[in-house]
């Protein structure tokens, strides 16, 4: 079975889909070498990806984030929607200890 | 003009189109300079031969003259030959993220763009876009691409560069396809590349009292050494020093140009022979009598007026009678004027006639003869002999051989433009300085 930490990666990644490849490729580098956030740290510091995108892509990235929230509520069945990315994951983290 | 307007806060992306050579790089590298700060990022042009070829920018980033702006904001150059998209749009993000409001540069786009899949290129190019807005940037992608591509849609302002040719001579204009939230007054504007700037040319007139009040000041009231002049460097260069007393001056006026535009050189021309102690004898187009006989009433009391004649319909002071009926009557006072004149005074003597009036009144086979005639006598006398014709005129092409010199003056897109037919010149763009100057500049 997948580790928490893969299945919130998939999640981020699909969630950033809509930018494209090319600009999701960006977005990985520059968390690394501008925010210097590691992509496996993403799962223990969501507020930090919020940061980043929102710092990169400004009111635009309510949409990225809102992408990533709904991957994760469908990916451990969250009864409802979290509000942001950090509540998401905490949830999502829940969610697995219940089980 | 149109600068201001690609400046406007709400213009966020711009697209600057053309073929090679158009000057999208130097319209983009004006907009920049006006703007002050940002990145200009290239995939085609080193950073050597940028500053190479358009030093000026050498200069704004050593003397960090960009308003004022710290240094670190200042333009800095991102050569990205060797980029692939993805270094493109991580330069975009740095510096949306790293400097306050730029303005960034994308030359070319399309050079990366084309290789990335139609919906991954508008993927990537909306995260351009984003990324731009959330740092308050401008960002103007530059494309050689004709076609509409993904781009077109996503611009604030689109703006392509023409190089054409106007009779054989260069000729560029840009066209103003989209600028969002505003009018497009006029789609076409001509412009030039001149030291390695882009100009969009706008000839502005002065009021017609002023021009002539102004001919008058500077060359009699000027204290200057007075000297044959049309009162535009760039055309006494193209003219009058290829001139001599009994030259013919045939000046050709498109079918929108007015007499008007033409107020500076007639009455520079006209004054300056007066200066130089000679005499003018004129026979104006209907247009172009009022300003002139505005121009003998600016001059009363002055002793220059007695040597100025100009043709009038009946007898008046300082008149000679155009006779309605036979041109060789008109014809021949015209040059009995200039000859009694020419006795009395030192200077040259000049002579300008208007087709325009006289094709109104005669028969053009009939003029066409008495002009031929008139071109032999002023030869004579000597004297020089300015004559202003329309592209219409029946009689254009006689006129065109008569004389080894030809200058023909067109409107397009809203500017005027000059050039020499004989000898070969190329095209020139009347120019309105803010002082009311005007010079000519060479449309390159």
């Amino acid at each position: 079975m997948d580790s928490f930490k893969a299945r919130i990666l998939r999640c981020v990644d699909r969630g950033l889909a809509s930018i494209g490849d090319t600009a999701k490729r960006v977005v990985y580098w520059h968390l690394e070498n501008t925010f210097k956030l590691k992509v496996d740290e993403i799962p223990d510091r969501p507020e930090r990806l919020s940061h980043a995108l929102h710092r990169m892509y400004g009111p635009a990235a309510m949409m990225l984030e809102a992408n990533i929230i709904r991957e994760i509520a469908s990916e451990f069945d969250l009864r409802e929607t979290p509000t942001d990315l950090a509540k998401a994951v905490r949830s999502a983290r829940e969610s697995i200890a219940k089980v | 003009m149109l600068l201001t307007e690609l400046l406007d806060p709400n213009i966020k992306v711009t697209l600057i189109k053309g073929k090679p050579g158009a000057g999208k790089t130097t319209l983009a590298l004006e907009l920049i300079t006006s703007y002050g700060r940002g990145v200009y990022i290239s995939t085609r042009v080193s950073e050597a031969r940028l500053i190479h070829q358009f030093p000026h920018m050498r200069r704004m980033v050593e003397e960090g003259r960009l308003h004022g702006y710290a240094l670190e904001t200042g333009i800095l150059f991102h050569d990205h030959r060797m980029a692939s998209a993805d270094n493109i749009i991580e330069a975009v993000s740095s510096t949306a993220m790293g400097i306050k409001s730029p303005m960034i540069i994308l030359d070319s786009w399309d050079a990366i763009a084309k290789e990335l899949s139609e919906s991954e290129r508008l993927k990537a190019e909306r995260s351009i876009v984003a990324m731009a807005e959330a740092g308050d940037a401008k960002i103007i992608f530059i494309s050689e691409e004709p076609e509409l591509t993904t781009t077109d849609y996503m611009a604030d302002a689109i703006v392509v560069l023409h190089d054409e040719e106007v009779e054989g001579r260069r000729y560029r204009r840009l066209e103003l396809l989209k600028i969002r939230g505003m009018p497009i007054p006029s789609k076409y504007l001509p412009f030039t590349l001149i030291g390695a700037r882009f100009k969009v040319l706008a000839y502005d007139l002065l009021k017609p009292e002023h021009e002539l009040e102004r001919a008058i000041r500077e060359i009699l009231d000027g204290g200057k050494e007075p000297k044959l002049t049309t009162g535009i460097a760039q055309l006494d260069d193209l003219l009058i020093r290829i001139i001599s007393p009994g030259s013919m001056l045939p000046l050709e006026l498109g079918p929108t140009v007015q007499l008007s535009q033409m107020l500076r050189v007639f009455a520079h021309w006209t004054i300056s022979i007066l200066a130089l102690e000679g005499c003018i004898v004129m026979l104006p187009s209907m247009a172009s009598s009022p300003y002139m006989l505005k121009l003998r009433s600016l001059l009363e009391g002055r002793e220059e007026l007695s040597r100025f004649k100009i043709g009038c319909m009946k007898e008046e002071q300082g008149c000679f009678k155009v006779d309605p009926t036979y041109p060789g009557i008109t014809f021949r006072r015209i040059i009995e004027t200039a000859k009694t004149m020419k006795n009395r005074t030192a200077g040259p003597c000049g002579i300008h006639v208007s087709m325009d009036f006289l094709e109104s009144l005669y028969e053009p086979s009939s003029v066409l003869r008495h002009l031929t005639l008139l071109v032999a006598e002023a030869h004579g006398i000597p004297s020089y002999l300015l004559v202003d014709l329309r592209s219409s005129s029946k009689l254009v092409d006689h006129v065109e051989g008569m004389s080894p010199i030809y200058l023909r003056v067109v409107e397009r897109d809203g500017g005027l433009f000059l050039y020499r037919v004989k000898p070969f010149s190329q095209l020139y763009a009347f120019s309105t300085g803010d002082d009311g100057s005007v010079e000519l500049i060479p449309v390159m």
